[in-house]
């Protein structure tokens, strides 16, 4: 990322944002290489080689805002939080970002399988932008809040679905930034840890100056969120008040 | 560790000049020393002997290859299996550089979907995880020639000052292997068909370098060419020269060596700029 102006104040501006990707298409099998080679297509036709994830798309956000993304799958929604956070490259348009980004997605992926839980905060902390020293300070506070016991001490293959995401939640709720990006993380663990995760959710929302939120749950998005919007193949179809956005959405549902 | 009232930075996503780029592998210089760390943790983790394995390995290996091959070629075991060693460790870091390396910005998928990771920190991990196994197998092989000098008169000195050529040697293994490894790793990454290959290659470079075969075949007429210009011919005789010779090495091979680096890392950054974070959708 190039360092541009310095300002007060976070914020988000995406202009005429637009993201491809290539589909990549698996010829694994040998009988599908040996006919390939042949010149006999045996796999589906794929009509379109690049998908465009993110269209042409415009958003502005200030400070005090709390934006949700929806749409059904596949609208955009996931891939447009990770542009923002830097993760997936603009094919054209701009993104500028004033704030320091926190990004929670797939919280159960990115460990180190054979080390310990306690080995991969340390690992994961660093990649999502702690100093060993933060981390350090910090880590008790995240494996009392992971709550997983001795297993803390155990190689992380030994861990269920659930475990994974309790640790992957508890290290990145640790780190807070002004804008804060949050994809489908509000289901996160089990039932029992899902109240204390919900409770130190709404404490990062509290604190953060923006919020930019992806979920299928609307009365969630509704209860938190200033503005909605609401995304189909790439591009915005509306923007606005969470309650008349939400109610569009699903009437559209219901037609469709 | 909020910042919260602090005057903020605005960043335009996804536009990183060199220098910015070189500023986010200096703030991620942490994670690839802990994840180098935990490769070498992972390698050696639930065995009894551990680390020592990383010294057992090429021993055995030497033992095994030097008893067939001392045959084969009607030399002498106890010089021909020193002269094996040291071919062996070169060979298995320079193999490992490319062979590891080429999967090794794959292998960090589930941080690069994460967050903004320079791709570059990957490779590096890789190969300072084979720097260290190489560093311990170095260890394991002067050992063996210490032991085969003092127990079974191997007429070689046991150390002379031209083992500090060591130091310069293992840099510039680690750099050229850097940049091949930063490549493969590119390649891998789009076209998967790579690193079955890249098998084959490394497979035919062995062949076609003094890794075990006596260095004088390599001064043939018809091998002038290739021995002109082959870099791990080069890495042979700049490390066994001083190691086994106690002579400084040539010139015109650290000529080699740094034409192969510059052109390498040239390649490799190239790679670098055009693709980083491209290439995510890949991974």
């Amino acid at each position: 990322m190039s360092s541009n102006v310095v300002s007060t104040g976070p914020r988000i501006i995406i202009r005429r944002a637009q993201l491809d990707y290539p589909l990549v298409r698996d010829r694994s099998s040998i009988k599908a290489a040996l006919f390939g080679a042949l010149g006999f297509n045996t796999g589906p036709r794929i009509d379109k080689k690049v998908v465009h994830a993110v269209n042409g798309l415009s958003l502005t956000i200030n400070r005090g805002e709390r934006v949700g993304l929806i749409g059904h799958n596949g609208a955009g929604k996931s891939t447009l939080l990770r542009t923002i956070a830097g993760v997936f490259p603009l094919t054209d348009g701009t993104i500028e970002v004033t704030g320091r980004m926190q990004g929670l997605f797939d919280l159960g992926t990115g460990f180190e399988a054979e080390a310990t839980g306690r080995e991969n905060i340390m690992y994961r902390g660093l990649s999502i932008g702690f100093t060993p020293k933060q981390i350090r300070d910090r880590e008790a506070e995240i494996i009392g809040f992971a709550d997983l016991g001795e297993f803390i001490d155990l190689p992380m293959r030994t861990y269920s679905a659930g475990m994974y995401v309790r640790l992957g939640f508890a290290i990145s709720t640790y780190l807070e930034g002004e804008i804060l990006l949050i994809d489908e993380v509000f289901g996160a663990g089990d039932a029992n840890f899902q109240e204390r995760a919900i409770r130190r959710m709404h404490e990062l929302i509290e604190r953060a100056g923006i919020l930019v939120l992806v979920s299928h749950d609307l009365g969630l998005m509704r209860s938190l969120c200033t503005r909605l919007v609401w995304m189909s193949g790439g591009q915005m179809v509306l923007d606005g008040d969470p309650n008349e956005v939400a109610e569009v959405y699903l009437r559209s549902m219901k037609a469709a | 560790m909020s910042v919260q009232g602090a005057t903020l930075q605005t960043v335009r996503v996804g536009r990183m000049s060199l220098g910015s780029y070189i500023g986010a592998m200096w703030r991620y210089r942490h994670l690839m020393m802990h994840l180098a760390s935990a490769d070498l943790q992972s390698r050696f983790r639930r065995s009894s002997l551990g680390v020592v394995w990383a010294m057992i390995h090429p021993l055995a290996f030497t033992v095994l290859y030097s008893f067939v091959l001392a045959n084969l070629f009607k030399q002498e075991f106890k010089d021909f299996s020193i002269y094996v060693f040291s071919g062996f460790i070169l060979w298995d870091a320079i193999a490992s550089f490319v062979n590891l390396g080429a999967m090794s910005i794959i292998s960090g998928a589930g941080y690069l979907k994460q967050a903004p990771i320079p791709m570059l920190i990957f490779p590096l991990r890789t190969c300072l995880t084979v720097s260290v196994v190489f560093l311990l197998g170095l260890v394991a092989f002067f050992l063996y020639r210490t032991g085969m000098i003092v127990f079974f008169d191997v007429d070689q000195p046991i150390a002379t000052i031209y083992w500090l050529w060591i130091i310069p040697v293992v840099a510039a293994l680690f750099t050229l292997g850097s940049a091949w490894a930063t490549i493969v790793a590119f390649i891998n990454l789009k076209y998967r068909d790579a690193q079955q290959m890249l098998l084959i290659l490394m497979q035919a470079l062995w062949f076609a370098s003094p890794v075990f075969f006596a260095r004088e075949i390599f001064d043939s007429p018809n091998l002038q060419l290739w021995t002109a210009i082959n870099p791990v011919l080069a890495f042979c005789d700049v490390f066994r020269d001083p190691v086994l010779l106690s002579r400084p090495p040539e010139v015109r091979d650290w000529i080699v060596i740094g034409a192969w680096t510059a052109g390498s890392w040239f390649l490799a950054i190239m790679m670098t700029v055009i693709n980083d974070r491209k290439s995510i959708h890949y991974v």
